[in-house]
């Protein structure tokens, strides 16, 4: 592929993103792009942001709160914070018939994300592909 | 590999992102629940934030992997997870979620006497002494902050006001344990800082009162 195609799959993938209502996810990447170093990396580093964006969940207030904790804080385990739990009281218990609410991105955000990563490296082997041929 | 191909994958990939966004996974609670405890949760991160890059303590979620809040609050369980505030090897101080303290009050009038429901008061976040059990004494709290998903309004001013009542005397300032953030001085004793945090823009016509007794009040949309 050239790099006017590369161009072209980001600005046709902004579009998409700002008509299924991500304008705002579209605005945060382009904020944190500093200079272009050429049209594939410009997708890539778009895709890896979105990734990162699509991981976290798209509430976006829970985004927001689970990307400054994971900056901030580190679990005993190491293991990444998952999201935001709420323990019931026993009278809460009883009413909503729940132990706790818990709120996480939901698994199939995980597996979008997932296929965004492969889509990444497979974007990349055909880009090295191409340089050496 | 072609152009076509991947702008039909990176489509497909969007819709599914925009379905799975809008389907809600706690739509049996009540939406006051989980508003409010969402607000928390976005206060208690912008609490976090600012002890680590204003304060520089090192923060670590003990016993969960989930940011840990209570639909009631209570009192200290160290089975329930917190967080802990390090700086270097040390650790100084420790951060709970709706927890109970025992007021200036209760110490005042003595505690040998049964504690009752007057003797405690709630605060949604707060920092204390390390190793607290149960409910901490006023005296172990550094920092108590309210969070306020709600239009603000007189009764939650007299309400704040009251817990800085319970939870220290007026007096010139002091030192508070905090070089920077919130603030390094408060004119109480113990001289813990007290903080309200509502997504009302009006709040700040409630915040003279807090000029004198060291309240801080911010407006904070979610």
């Amino acid at each position: 592929m050239t790099n006017e195609d590369y161009k072209e799959i980001l600005q046709s993938m902004r579009k998409m993103l700002g008509n299924a209502g991500f304008g705002g996810i579209d605005e945060r990447i382009m904020s944190d792009i500093h200079g272009s170093e050429g049209s594939f990396w410009d997708l890539i580093y778009y895709l890896k942001h979105l990734t990162e964006e699509v991981s976290l969940g798209s509430d976006v207030q829970l985004s927001n709160v689970l990307r400054r904790v994971r900056r901030h804080v580190q679990t005993e385990s190491g293991d990444i914070i998952e999201g935001v739990r709420v323990t019931v009281s026993n009278d809460d218990r009883q009413r909503y018939d729940v132990e706790h609410i818990d709120f996480t991105p939901s698994p199939e955000l995980g597996y979008i994300a997932k296929e965004l990563r492969a889509l990444i490296e497979e974007l990349d082997e055909d880009h090295r592909r191409n340089s050496i041929s | 590999m072609n152009k076509k191909a991947i702008k039909a994958r990176i489509e497909s990939l969007i819709k599914r992102f925009a379905s799975a966004s809008s389907s809600s996974a706690y739509a049996l609670v009540p939406q006051s629940l989980t508003s409010g405890k969402l607000y928390e949760a976005h206060v208690l991160s912008i609490v976090i934030e600012q002890l680590s890059t204003q304060e520089n303590y090192q923060i670590t979620l003990i016993n969960s992997r989930f940011i840990p809040l209570k639909s009631s609050p209570g009192p200290v369980n160290r089975s329930y997870p917190y967080f802990e505030l390090r700086r270097g090897a040390n650790l100084v101080a420790e951060l709970w979620t709706d927890v109970e303290f025992t007021s200036l009050s209760y110490y005042q009038r003595g505690t040998s006497r049964p504690i009752q429901r007057g003797d405690y008061h709630e605060l949604d976040i707060v920092v204390t002494d390390s190793g607290v059990s149960g409910r901490p004494s006023h005296s172990n709290i550094w920092l108590g902050v309210e969070c306020k998903n709600t239009g603000y309004n007189k009764g939650l001013l007299k309400e704040i006001l009251g817990i800085r009542r319970e939870l220290s005397l007026f007096v010139d300032s002091r030192s508070t344990r905090f070089t920077r953030w919130p603030r390094s001085q408060v004119p109480a004793d113990p001289p813990s800082c007290l903080m309200v945090f509502s997504t009302d823009v009006a709040v700040s016509q409630y915040s003279s009162p807090g000029d004198v007794f060291g309240i801080d009040f911010q407006y904070e949309q979610i």
